[in-house]
């Protein structure tokens, strides 16, 4: 059972401060800097959770912020990792994945049914139609914590974060990196996953003092920003790397990254060696000197290394009484590393740990060679086993950002093999544990980092040496494997795998790293395999007969660590426009429709009045009297120059360099395909300038397309994007004239501007350009002002039209009005596959042009003949009876679909439905029947008719 | 919106334009305005006019150039009325823009959390020979940023859409840390 230790040099806790928080329904202390397991282990806790598949108890394993199995609900927080994240006072704690509670879970029986859950039973047992309630009883039996739907959103800040280094891991490899770097004049991201600098150096008595004046540096630079319990969590192209951090995700952009990222320790794997009390000799080592935490009150250390050794001292030093030291090794004949008069026992064979009546562990079973060979079995009663039997570089950031690696065997490590420029990698990451190599080894690859970016010389990154002189020396037992025919021989903790089941994987055939990993689930949970991986490829590798050198680790993706979809989904920015009159609308009760992004009317909302009847309402005022409506979401492009109408021939289907000034024309625009793309209206303003509108929403992509397309073809004229920065309404209706003459010097009669007609003047006293149009109406004004103007001219309509019946109108009642009229909506009455001919609005391409955008595609669907063709049709009955029809509704003919209803509407002009669609060529001659099946499956009968509808609206 | 060691407002009312052409950098300097040498870079729109002047002229590619002048704008006028007289090669471009000030110890962090420029980078800070101009993204809305050293420190002037002009103020507030009162939406001028 671990206990509270006296007061060990730098310790995290503040002993002064008491926090007490609950943990299952109990009441538990810790003090200020414990992390939620360090608290409960220090008052005696070893169960700390339950594994995932069969809910054996579990506690601390590697306390390195990949505990899978000890995470925690705090306060209705879902899978808190308990042995990073602070306890806080008042907090409430349960255990995740439990019934009834981590000591009582009543779903432990689970494991007693292993025999019937092999490797691969998901994919075996639940192929066909019962999965989805089997999965559902899975889904309850197992994971990792409930998510609440009702938890607020929490706003996560992103911020981008720029530096010319970024040094991942604050070890004393990464702190001499950032210094030496910043020394050299660089901007040094620090990044440290831990409440505190320092990482293993913190328990190495070689840094001594060091580490205090490193850090103390750190402190004093104002060239190194350090972020501490932060972790990345993902390395991109351009060396973006994603920074997590407690409330905040950081995009970083560096200019050369230091991956000082250090090792994860391995398990080994023996029968039990999942018992609480079980943990690797790291862990043990940073229980102890971030949180005064002895592991157990007799510690036994199965190890394979030296760092065995120093752990054994550095326990007795603190007063832990060590029982034995277990070597797996054969090492007769080499020094015991100084651990004086401990008991060292070599050519250990482990056979399985012992739990006690709590589920921790309470002994250790091994075997060992006499002098004679014969075997010989030992019980050592212990209450803590802390395994130190080799190490995996924490390579998945590296990896991410280009960085190759091979297997060293002497070493028992992979190293880095091949390292892009401007990415470097230190420390125990780069298989270096020497104190001193790793602190001169940062020092080194900061300053290169630093003149990387400043391209100051040395830019190539390379893999260093391990050691500097000498043979580096064997960290990692080559296979720490001892499997046991009972089992329970755990190599992934977060799935609950064994080693029989990576056997019986292989035999299965799945015997690749990747393979194995998805049919087995190896190193697929919460952890990501950094416990896993290596240990699963030495048994894959040797029951293939071969060794870890022969084949690669599995693909290492972003996120390497889990990411909490707070930070993922966090702020967002959601755009949207506001057009000059929007206050006007506002006023006016407008219902808002989001067009392209913009806010726009749909209707105005009457009191007493349905959305049908105030639609058409609007619509009434425009056919009868006038209507206003704002068109300001309109593309408005300008070109100059003397090649300006030469380039819109080129982009438009059809002539503008002989359009007259003070006119205007329809302009189609056709993507390379020969599809319609856009539309507009197009005026020549002077013979040099031109004035076009494009769809709403097609606006900013067709700007962009005409600077490409101008910027290829390198004529002499020049584009301007006005579309935000003018407002424009139309004025529509028989009284539009009436209204609008007395607030223009522009002269309207019939005769001096004449339908289709441009013109520049003023309304309202702001500098206009006017267009007469006729998309709604026979008779209609467009009106283009400056934003800054246009509130004062929708003011000035809006009075002078009060006597005559004017309205304003919104959206719907434009696109009735529109129907009437049969004018087709691009992208409503069209779709991708819809080219101008079979729109009919062939009348507007002139395929005798020596060239448009799209020509060379239309000549071919010229001569294809048209697939569908848009018509106008009317219902021959509706009310009553009658299904209502919707938009999308499909045409059926001979049983079969044969095209779809794109725009509908009640004309109460005509007293009918109207609508228009896309039909296949058969049914588009007028006086056809069209067979239209509703929502609900029954047909209606329509007629074709010839557009427009309504002829002199 | 003024918060401690950050602060958010409306540009001062000026008026603004734009022109570009290939003869754009020609007329400039006939009308005796300085013309920035680099493309993204700006000036004091005349030599009497110190780094911390309103009166800026900006210079966003070869032939492509924003105005913006207090007071009569006298500068505006005069060329609004050669740019209307029809000289070829130069063409006039109309500037609504919305207009913020950003400023403070802080507008930088606010920064980061919105655009994807390092304005902290020290080829990016304003100074005696630098004077760069950004257009760029900031919340997603195409802006013209310009960092300018006032005795109150370094400013950031933003110049958007109106369009997007309360939508980008209101997010910048927001992100702030503070809530402004909605004021009409439309240009400064």
């Amino acid at each position: 059972m671990m206990y509270r230790l006296p007061a060990v040099a730098g310790e995290w806790i503040d002993r002064s401060r008491e926090v007490a928080f609950e943990f299952e329904g109990a009441r538990f202390t810790g003090f200020e800097g414990d992390t939620i397991s360090s608290a409960l282990a220090a008052s005696g806790v070893m169960v700390l959770g339950r594994s995932f598949k069969y809910h054996r108890p579990r506690g601390i394993h590697s306390f390195a912020n990949h505990d899978a199995n000890v995470m925690f609900e705090v306060d209705g927080v879902p899978n808190v990792r308990g042995d990073v994240v602070p306890v806080s006072p008042g907090s409430r704690v349960r255990a995740v994945n439990t019934r009834g509670g981590v000591a009582g879970d009543r779903t432990r029986f689970i494991e007693w049914l292993a025999p019937f859950l092999p490797v691969g039973f998901y994919y075996k047992a639940f192929h066909g139609r019962g999965f989805p309630r089997w999965e559902r009883r899975i889904r309850a039996l197992s994971g990792l914590g409930r998510v609440r739907a009702d938890a607020p959103r929490e706003r996560t800040a992103k911020r981008y974060a720029f530096c010319d280094v970024l040094v991942v891991g604050g070890g004393v490899s990464g702190m001499a990196a950032a210094l030496s770097a910043a020394d050299a004049g660089a901007r040094v991201l620090l990044v440290e996953e831990n409440a505190r600098l320092g990482g293993s150096a913190s328990w190495d008595k070689a840094s001594g003092a060091e580490l205090a004046m490193l850090a103390e540096r750190i402190a004093a630079s104002a060239s190194i920003e350090v972020l501490t319990s932060t972790f990345a969590a993902g390395c991109y192209a351009d060396r973006w790397v994603a920074l997590v951090e407690p409330a905040r995700l950081s995009k970083a952009r560096a200019g050369a990254v230091v991956f000082a990222s250090g090792a994860c320790e391995q398990p080994a794997v023996f029968r039990n060696n999942d018992l609480p009390g079980v943990m690797s000799g790291s862990a043990a080592q940073r229980l102890l000197h971030r949180h005064a935490l002895a592991p157990g009150r007799r510690v036994a250390i199965l190890t394979a290394n030296r760092e065995g050794y120093e752990l054994a001292k550095d326990l007795r030093a603190h007063g832990v009484k060590v029982v034995a030291v277990l070597d797996l090794r054969d090492t007769s004949g080499s020094d015991n590393y100084g651990i004086g008069d401990l008991r060292m026992v070599v050519g250990v064979t482990p056979l399985a740990a012992r739990a006690g009546r709590e589920g921790a562990v309470s002994g250790f079973e091994f075997q060992t060679g006499d002098a004679n060979g014969a075997p010989s079995r030992e019980h050592l009663e212990c209450d803590a086993l802390l395994v130190s039997v080799g190490f995996a570089p924490a390579s998945q950031l590296a990896t991410q950002a280009g960085v190759s690696w091979r297997f060293d065997a002497p070493r028992q490590l992979h190293v880095p093999d091949k390292l892009p420029p401007g990415m470097f990698v230190v420390g125990r990451a780069n298989g270096v544990y020497d104190h001193a190599a790793r602190r001169e080894e940062g020092r080194a690859a900061g300053a290169e980092a630093a003149a990387h970016v400043v391209g100051a010389g040395l830019s190539t990154s390379r893999p260093r040496p391990a050691t500097r002189g000498g043979i580096p020396r064997q960290v990692s037992h080559p296979y720490p494997v001892f499997t046991h025919s009972k089992a329970r021989d755990f190599v992934d903790l977060d799935e609950d795998i064994q080693v029989k089941d990576l056997l019986d994987s292989v035999q299965e055939g799945f015997d690749s790293t990747e393979l194995l990993k998805r049919f087995s689930t190896l190193g697929m949970g919460p952890s990501q395999g950094k416990h896993s991986n290596v240990q699963g490829a030495r048994i894959l590798m040797r029951a293939r007969g071969a060794s870890l050198a022969d084949t690669a680790l599995t693909t290492q993706r972003p996120f390497y660590h889990p990411v909490s979809l707070k930070h993922l989904a966090g702020r967002g920015f959601h755009l949207h426009r506001h057009g000059a009159a929007h206050v006007r609308h506002e006023a006016l009760h407008a219902k808002w429709m989001t067009v392209g992004g913009w806010q726009r009317p749909e209707y105005y909302v009457q009191a007493e009045r349905s959305r049908e009847d105030c639609i058409a309402d609007e619509a009434r005022a425009v056919r009868e009297s006038a209507g206003l409506i704002d068109v300001s979401t309109l593309g408005k492009i300008e070109i100059f120059g003397p090649d300006a109408g030469a380039f819109l021939d080129r982009v438009y289907t059809g002539n503008y360099s002989t359009l007259r000034v003070g006119t205007t024309r329809y302009g189609l625009m056709l993507d390379e395909g020969g599809i319609v793309r856009d539309d507009g209206v197009i005026a020549r303003l002077a013979d040099d300038h031109y004035y076009f509108t494009t769809t709403t929403s097609g606006a900013a992509a067709v700007y962009r397309d005409l600077l490409l397309w101008n910027t290829r073809w390198r004529m002499n004229c020049a584009l301007v994007n006005g579309t935000g920065h003018r407002a424009a309404f139309n004025l529509a209706g028989p009284a539009s004239r009436e209204i609008l003459q007395p607030l223009t010097d522009i002269h309207l009669a019939e005769d001096a501007f004449p339908h289709l007609g441009a013109r520049v003047g003023t309304v309202a006293g702001v500098p206009a350009r006017v267009l007469r149009a006729g998309f709604v109406s026979s008779l209609g004004f467009e009106i283009h002002v400056p934003f800054g103007g246009a509130l004062a001219v929708w003011d000035a309509l809006m009075s002078a039209g009060s006597h005559t019946g004017l309205r304003p109108f919104g959206v719907e009642a434009q696109r009735l009005l529109r129907l009437e009229k049969g004018h087709a909506i691009v992208a409503q009455d069209t779709d991708a596959l819809t080219n101008p001919f079979e729109a009919g609005l062939g009348w507007a391409v002139r395929m005798d042009k020596p060239y448009f955008v799209g020509q060379r595609s239309l000549r071919i669907h010229e001569r294809r003949g048209a697939r569908q063709r848009l018509v106008g049709f009317v219902l021959e009955a509706s009310g009553g009876d009658t299904p209502r029809l919707h938009e999308a509704n499909l045409f059926i003919s001979g049983g079969e679909i044969a095209g779809r209803i794109t725009s509908l509407g009640h004309s109460a002009t005509l007293g009918k439905i109207i609508g228009m669609g896309l039909a296949a060529p058969h049914l588009s001659e007028p006086g056809t029947a069209l067979d239209i099946r509703a929502s609900d499956g029954r047909m209606v009968r329509a007629r074709v008719v010839k557009t427009p509808f309504v002829e002199a609206a | 919106m003024r918060r401690g060691d950050l602060w958010l407002e409306p540009a001062a009312a000026q008026r603004r334009l734009g022109i570009k052409g290939p003869r754009a950098a020609e007329l400039l300097g006939r009308l005796g305005f300085r013309v920035p040498g680099e493309s993204n870079s700006w000036a004091p729109l005349r030599a009497r006019h110190g780094d911390d002047t309103p009166d800026v002229i900006a210079r966003l590619g070869a032939t492509e150039f924003f105005i913006e002048e207090s007071g009569d704008a006298q500068g505006i006028e005069l060329l609004e009325r050669e740019v209307s007289a029809g000289l070829a090669g130069v063409y006039p471009v109309l500037r609504e823009d919305v207009a913020l000030v950003l400023g403070g110890a802080r507008a930088s962090h606010t920064l980061a959390e919105v655009c994807n420029i390092d304005f902290s980078a020290p080829a990016h800070l304003p100074g005696d020979a630098r004077k760069p101009v950004f257009m760029t993204l900031m919340t997603g809305v195409g802006v013209l940023v310009l960092p300018q050293l006032e005795s109150r420190g370094i400013v950031y002037r933003i110049w958007c859409d109106p369009s997007f002009g309360p939508y980008l103020r209101d997010t910048l507030a927001d992100i702030a840390g503070a809530s402004v009162t909605r004021t009409t939406t439309g240009s400064t001028q």
